[in-house]
């Protein structure tokens, strides 16, 4: 019994959470915002310390449920993301009504994403994946009185649904033809069959339309521009980073007999991606919108790494989305700042912000450096072992074209840079105020993003985790 | 023990420097990179008593690729070590001049490019190579672009992207024959030297390599960045690129072309050397045409770095010998010179030939130290210049007569503009006799007086750095030699 | 016999879907979209034994969804003008992609392994009866039933919190922090 408890400790220790702050609710309906946020964020890094310690492995309820080593290292990347954009949305937070229901909708998105990840049949998958996507609606709608954000809500519940709908008729198919929806055992009865391969094409695009890989990527700008910034840093780390995990386990295991098929596939994809990313960033005016499409290329990158269908593949993939955490989250993290405190995402709000801002202005660009992959900062290591996963394969026409989506981006990433510190600004932003927890979040990512790149450690420890294809 | 200290250093540095108060981040600065040179030349004492044991340092950095911090120092890498820790100091005091806003930051990434470029010179494995090679891409941009003059914004984003674009096919190459590699792959330099290639391969790593190099050299035609990025640059800036910045790519020439691909150099070297040559005759007729001072440097540079190059890609004994001296003695003269048109635009606000004049006769040190650089630059006899040159000419000579024909009007072309730009300059009429000058000063005389004295030693005897490259250049030629014949031998 | 019962609700079922699409009155289309569910739940009775989703289909989806949906289309008042025209290259490329969509799928069924499936029905044959679902969902399937629970849940709570209106409204976004 003891032992059970041990296996599903990451989700208990959140159904945890959770309840507390149902309760809570209840029972102090007048808390201060402050007072809640100190809980909720003390909570979260509890929760997060807990990650590390009576980690066990093995499977529960008849199968359905797995974890080990790989799987709880995953969760824990997931609860360090969760914590730092909670950290860097107090500032936002403290204005809000409903401080209670974001954390509960957050919590809940974290737990479905728990239940994906450990998930070891196509039923807790899908559940899982429902769980961590739902209760997004309503937090892209967070900012209530504005027209954007429900607009936002609306286009990703659409895409959503439509998204769960192929990966519906896609399991549905899949089961017609096995008669389980066991991962084990799917990957002993999948032969390749025509139906199995149009169940995978199903499968695949509604992987696609979760991580936004081109050509299903068109809901991904309007809803990180109407989203309140933390739900979209939330979408584009938290839930990315989650939905790659599974699609990597469940290419990696389920649908292993046909990895000649979607070898290819990814390839395609990939390429698409990083393009279409790139191309579109470069013309944004809207930070937010910049960064869906930085996002979206820097998919492209992981779906190189993923194609690789190897033990360094897994490792590589993982540690990339590690970085992309710090990488991604440093960038937002400023642009939360200024956003709650300003009301200003355009890049041209940014001009000169370096002169007001000297040290915003620095974590944002080290932030993008990483995100462009520049050495010595940890992405560019991401971007490398990526590269190298995806090398192994011995294609070097894509990692040449991944090579020349690296200097557009570069392009792009510099332009942000270039405006913040060298252009001038008649109407220059305030100095404005970090407190404590903005400041904690920011100073993580900064050590992530120049020591993780240094101390290779982190990768050979998760390559040592990760299974051997 | 001595390579990780000159690496740690830097970084130990760039700390004090942010921790310090910003009125002494100079003087910090300055120290810093004196230590740093102390050492070097400590380095250099070991190396003459061949005691390699201290110059090395490996230990394992990423297991999962087989990725080491290898670095150590052989014969090339201690020159180029040698000459960035000596110019270090002098381009640090040459900033002394103007006033820097946020100098804590400058000298920081000052102190981060000395660390990039160290670590490219020392690294023997070629991730870490490829790491430190662009971290120097970083500092100098923004010292720049910050600190640089009008129009320094795209002026540098251009330099930037094109050059991280040449040094991203060179890591696709550098992946490609990890790959080749046998047994658990590794990014050993050395261990790239054994690989056998097939021809078709060697000819598209020779490209992917050769691109990343010419575009930091820069040969033409991908030169096109770099004399607006000297001008835009601050002073310091400027002396970096063209005393350090652009040694990389000729020692990643020699480090990685001739022994990795010897046989896809065969095939391109015409070709190749073609380039060089347009870039040599190229550069120095548009110098001869500048009213800049630090324009017509600028390309005189790339008429120099051209024919150095072309030294490289002749592959042989002599060619490589004048490469690597004239490496040095090109970040000296260059540095130095730059060093007195920031003088002369200090002392009359104006770097401009046609409101120059007469300087020798108001400025009688400067017009001789001037002289004695100059004279180096050109490779008369008894200076620096003349064996760096001649050992170049020598072996393209070897290679092809003509190519080395050719590459002897930059001897030519070379006096013709330099002494135009003396005679215009420093003798003649003064045009501005408002203007009331002081001489060199006494610090930039204990820095210029130094440099003009290598000059003339180097010239003399330049023994003191042939000797030291001479064993090493032997043996890549023998890696190169026994490659091209196993290859053949298939 | 009961095969013949298959082609007949399957033909009939085609046919209310086709209606469904063709109907210029968005009221007609919804009417025919729950005789459509209707011959679905048909099917899972009749056909597969299923009462339990039978039902729970006709409950769900005939009932409580197109109600709600009919109620939605009554309240905004829509009728068959309202109908936005489509230009034919719209039609065409639609009816296009459509149909590559079914004809990879009937090719995909043509070549699929029936016999696969056919074992994977009768191994699950008796799951559609009540008692076997319950015995199922509370011991094998009980980690999704939470799960599912847990969704719901959430969704009640993220639908009250769009609904209620945010009193701190005036000050977001527009002034600094005090």
């Amino acid at each position: 019994m003891n032992e059970a408890l041990l296996l599903m400790k990451p989700e208990l220790i959140v159904t945890v959470i959770i309840f507390i702050l149902l309760i809570l609710h209840v029972a102090r309906e007048n808390s201060s915002p402050a007072y809640l946020l100190n809980l909720i964020n003390g909570l979260l890094f509890i929760n997060f310390l807990c990650g590390f310690f009576f980690n066990r492995e093995g499977t529960l309820f008849g199968d359905m449920y797995v974890t080990n080593g790989l799987i709880v290292l995953e969760k824990n990347i997931l609860n360090l993301g969760m914590l730092l954009i909670s950290l860097q949305a107090t500032d936002w937070l403290k204005k809000k009504d409903f401080i209670v229901e974001f954390y509960v909708l957050l919590l809940t998105t974290l737990l479905g994403m728990f239940f994906m990840l450990s998930s070891n049949n196509l039923l807790m998958f899908y559940l899982g994946l429902e769980l961590s996507s739902i209760p997004l609606a309503a937090l892209a709608n967070f900012e209530l009185e504005k027209r954007k954000s429900s607009e936002a809500a609306m286009k990703f519940i659409m895409s959503s649904a439509f998204s769960s709908g192929l990966l519906l008729f896609g399991i549905s198919m899949l089961y017609g033809t096995t008669g389980t929806l066991n991962f084990a055992q799917l990957a002993m009865l999948i032969d390749g069959n025509p139906l199995q391969l149009f169940s995978f094409i199903l499968l695949l695009a509604g992987f696609g339309f979760k991580i936004s890989a081109v050509p299903f990527h068109l809901w991904t700008a309007d809803v990180y521009e109407g989203s309140p910034v933390a739900v979209t840093s939330y979408l584009s780390v938290i839930s990315k980073g989650a939905i790659l995990f599974v699609m990597a386990s469940v290419l990696f295991t389920v649908f292993k007999p046909l990895v000649e098929t979607w070898y290819n596939m990814l390839y395609l994809l990939a390429v698409l991606t990083m393009i279409i990313g790139n191309l579109f960033a470069i013309r944004q005016q809207n930070l937010k919108r910049f960064l869906a499409f930085s996002s979206i290329a820097q998919v492209g990158f992981i779906l190189i790494g993923m194609s690789g269908s190897s033990q360094e593949a897994t490792a590589s993939v993982i540690y990339f989305v590690l970085i992309y955490v710090f990488s991604n989250l440093g960038a937002f993290g400023v642009i939360a700042l200024v956003s709650a405190q300003t009301g200003k995402e355009e890049i041209d709000d940014y001009k000169g912000f370096y002169l007001s801002n000297p040290m915003l202005a620095l974590v944002m660009t080290l932030s993008l450096f990483s995100l462009a992959g520049i050495p010595p900062t940890a992405g560019f290591f991401g971007k490398f072992f990526l590269l190298m996963a995806g090398a192994g394969k011995g294609n070097f026409v894509l990692i040449t074209i991944a090579a020349l989506n690296m200097v557009i981006s570069l392009y792009y990433y510099l332009r942000i840079v270039k405006v913040m510190f060298m252009e001038k600004n008649e109407t220059p932003m305030e100095k404005l105020q970090i407190s404590l927890f903005p400041r904690i979040s920011l100073l993580t990512c900064m050590a992530g993003i120049i020591l993780i790149g240094f101390t290779t450690l982190l990768y050979d420890y998760i390559f040592s985790l990760s299974t051997s294809f | 023990m001595i390579a990780i200290t000159l690496l740690l250093l830097p970084v130990i540095f760039a700390i004090i420097l942010l921790l310090a108060p910003a009125a002494s981040s100079r003087r910090i600065a300055l120290i810093g990179s004196i230590i740093s040179f102390s050492i070097t030349a400590f380095a250099y004492s070991q190396y003459l008593q061949e005691d390699f044991t201290k110059l090395n340092f490996d230990v394992s950095w990423a297991s999962a690729f087989g990725i080491r911090f290898n670095i150590g120092m052989d014969g090339i890498s201690l020159i180029l070590v040698l000459l960035t820790a000596l110019l270090y100091p002098v381009i640090i005091a040459s900033t002394s001049r103007t006033v820097i806003s946020n100098p804590k930051a400058f000298y920081s990434l000052m102190m981060l490019m000395q660390l990039g470029l160290m670590g490219v010179f020392m690294a023997k494995d070629a991730f870490l190579f490829y790491v430190f090679y662009e971290l120097t891409l970083i500092p100098v941009y923004f010292i720049c672009a910050v600190w640089g003059g009008d129009r320094s914004i795209p002026i540098t984003l251009k330099f930037f992207i094109y050059t991280l674009a040449g040094s991203l096919l060179m890591l696709i190459a550098i992946i490609y024959l990890y790959f080749k590699t046998p047994g658990s792959h590794t990014f050993d330099i050395q261990a790239f030297y054994q690989l056998t290639l097939t021809p078709v391969e060697q000819g598209w790593i020779f490209w992917a390599f050769f691109l990343a190099f010419a575009v930091k050299i820069p040969i033409f035609p991908f030169h096109s960045w770099q004399p607006d990025t000297y001008t835009v640059s601050p002073m310091a800036g400027t002396m970096l690129l063209a005393g350090l910045m652009l040694k990389m790519g000729i020692y990643g020439l020699i480090r990685f072309i001739l022994p990795i691909v010897p046989l896809g150099l065969e095939d391109w070297v015409d070709f190749a050397m073609v380039l060089c040559i347009i870039g040599i005759v190229y550069a120095s007729l548009i110098a001869w045409q500048q009213q800049d001072l630090k324009r017509l440097i600028a390309y005189s540079s790339i008429a120099h770095v051209g024919l150095i190059a072309a030294g490289v890609l002749a592959a042989n004994t002599a060619g490589l010998q004048g490469a690597i001296i004239q490496m040095f003695n090109h970040g000296i003269n260059v540095v130095a010179l730059f060093f007195m048109i920031d003088i002369i635009e200090n002392r009359y606000g104006t770097r401009w030939m046609d409101e120059l004049g007469g300087i020798a006769g108001q400025m009688k040190k400067l017009g001789v130290l001037f002289m004695i650089v100059m004279l180096g630059s050109i490779g008369l006899p008894l200076t620096n210049g003349f064996v760096g040159e001649f050992l170049l000419l020598m072996g393209m000579y070897v290679f092809n007569p003509w190519a080395a024909a050719f590459a002897g009007l930059t001897l030519i072309l070379g006096a013709v503009y330099m002494f135009r730009l003396y005679r215009n300059v420093f003798l003649g009429e003064v045009k501005d006799h408002k203007m009331t000058t002081s001489d060199v000063a006494g610090w930039e005389g204990f820095i210029l007086i130094p440099l003009c004295a290598i000059v003339i030693v180097i010239g003399i005897f330049p023994s003191i750095l042939l000797n030291v490259s001479e064993q090493p250049v032997q043996q890549l030629l023998q890696f190169m030699n026994d490659h091209k014949s196993g290859v053949s031998g298939l | 016999m009961l095969t013949s019962a298959f082609y007949f609700i399957a033909f009939v079922t085609i046919f209310f879907a086709i209606m469904v699409v063709v109907s210029k009155n968005p009221i007609h289309s919804v009417l025919y979209l729950v005789l459509t569910f209707f011959c679905i739940s048909a099917n899972y009775i009749f056909m597969l034994d299923a009462t339990f989703v039978g039902m729970v289909n006709v409950i769900v989806y005939a009932g409580a969804i197109m109600v709600l949906f009919l109620y939605v289309l009554m309240m905004m008042n829509l009728n068959a003008i309202a109908e936005q025209k489509r230009s034919v290259l719209f039609k065409i490329s639609a009816a296009v992609t459509g149909g590559m969509l079914l004809l990879v799928l009937v090719a995909a069924l043509k070549d699929a392994n029936l016999q696969i499936q056919g074992s994977a029905l009768e191994a699950e044959q008796r799951i559609g009866s009540i008692k076997v679902l319950g015995y199922v969902l509370y011991s094998k399937y009980q980690l999704p039933f939470e799960v599912a629970s847990i969704l719901f849940l959430v969704a009640m709570i993220g639908a009250v919190v769009l609904g209620k209106k945010d009193n701190s409204t005036k000050t977001i976004g527009i002034e600094p922090v005090k």
